[in-house]
């Protein structure tokens, strides 16, 4: 993607890889308008734009991805979150029926497993929130967040 | 029935393909159909295949708006597969890429007016996630051996606490493909059944003259606004999918909390 935006100016720019010079050259000293031909100040006046329009738009667009990523998030945790809780509890009242089958224990390793199966979907629920707490952390940088996730856990 | 939310559903054969089982009488054993389910399996790997032959065809330095999108799916689902599993996922890229777009695409032609969902089948996700699970379990005890066991015993913990800690994380990892074809599954389902009854609404409410063609508009609002919230929910879904895999593949790689 930012290969793409760098690069879709110079496709357009006639002059090539003297363009490029230029601008490598103005990208050195930025102030340095070299008052010799009018196409080299041109060039290095473009390059400055260029360079100030792409600063702006990164700066506009990671602050609209972090945002867009808040909100997505946010519908997929409590998803997630509920999935992997009743998960938890299904496969271990069907372990615990599939032993009361064999052994004809009934109802005992149905109801020893379905404790043991909630305390995995508590796990299973600790994990994803801990999970998603470091990376939404991680991608908005959030002090306070991540203070609260130290005291709490 | 056209205002029934279930129909949607429907598996429907388009031709049959043979039977197994059964003792020779008609009627008896399974019969192996072309459903209209693997129609669309079907026209979704096509459409990727297309998509993504087409799109890199250039191959140019500078690339066209196609190049561009193909590269950018390449990338989003690339940086996520090092993120999740390291550079060592990496391996795994394809898989977790075809996943991804098998699904990602599944869900999309979910949204096409007609089309049937493939995804809000619990068979279909379930299998999609029994294969990841059955990679994760192979790769996991290839690279690993033995040591692929220590997934279910966490460091650090004493001795006498083991014996309660290891069931509780097996059952951990048996729900992992519950809860990873659950939640395909489930958004699916659960958001076509909204539209539809919502979107429902509007005929039968139009149907009892004036003012109800006045009160429709507001079901009609909330079925545009579920309709958007259904593409987002598809591709989150997607995601969501295709980031648990790369997950899961790292507990293969590296079999230790």
């Amino acid at each position: 993607m930012v290969r793409a935006t760098f690069k879709a100016p110079f496709a357009g720019c006639s002059a090539g890889d003297q363009g490029k010079v230029f601008m490598a050259k103005s990208r050195d000293n930025p102030e340095g308008h070299e008052p010799s031909p009018s196409r080299s100040s041109e060039t290095s006046e473009l390059a400055e734009r260029i360079r100030k329009v792409q600063e702006a738009r990164a700066l506009a667009q990671g602050s609209e991805a972090a945002s867009r990523q808040g909100d997505m998030t946010m519908l997929a945790r409590g998803l997630r979150i509920a999935a992997e809780f009743v998960a938890a509890i299904l496969v271990g009242s069907g372990i615990g029926y599939l032993i009361d089958e064999v052994a004809g224990t009934a109802p005992w390793a149905l109801l020893g497993m379905f404790i043991l199966g909630f305390a995995a979907g508590i796990l299973n629920v600790i994990r994803v929130v801990a999970e998603l707490n470091t990376r939404s952390s991680a991608s908005s940088g959030d002090k306070d967040d991540a203070d609260q996730r130290r005291d709490g856990v | 029935m056209a205002n029934d939310p279930i129909h949607q559903f429907v598996i429907n054969d388009i031709f049959t393909l043979g039977t197994i089982g059964g003792d020779g009488t008609a009627g008896s054993g399974t019969t192996i159909a072309f459903t209209n389910s693997a129609l669309f399996m079907v026209l979704t790997v096509i459409t990727i295949s297309v998509y993504l032959l087409l799109s890199t065809r250039g191959r140019s330095l500078i690339p066209n708006r196609w190049q561009l999108s193909s590269e950018m799916t390449y990338e989003f689902v690339a940086n996520m597969v090092r993120s999740s599993a390291g550079t060592e996922g990496m391996k795994f890229f394809p898989f977790v890429f075809s996943l991804f777009m098998f699904i990602f695409i599944g869900n999309m032609f979910g949204m096409v007016p007609y089309f049937f969902t493939f995804t809000s089948h619990i068979i279909v996700t379930f299998a999609l996630s029994m294969l990841v699970m059955t990679v994760v379990v192979v790769y996991g005890f290839l690279k690993n051996g033995p040591r692929f066991l220590k997934l279910f015993v966490p460091s650090g913990v004493p001795g006498y606490i083991i014996p309660i800690v290891t069931p509780i994380e097996v059952i951990s990892f048996l729900s992992r493909p519950i809860s990873l074809s659950v939640r395909l599954f489930g958004n699916m389902l659960a958001g076509h059944i909204t539209l539809k009854v919502f979107t429902g609404f509007v005929v039968s409410l139009g149907s009892l003259g004036a003012l109800g063609i006045l009160g429709s508009v507001l079901p009609l609002f909330m079925g545009v606004a579920i309709t958007a919230l259904e593409f987002m929910v598809s591709t989150v879904q997607a995601y969501v999918f295709a980031v648990l895999t790369a997950m899961y593949l790292n507990d293969a790689i590296h079999p230790s909390h």
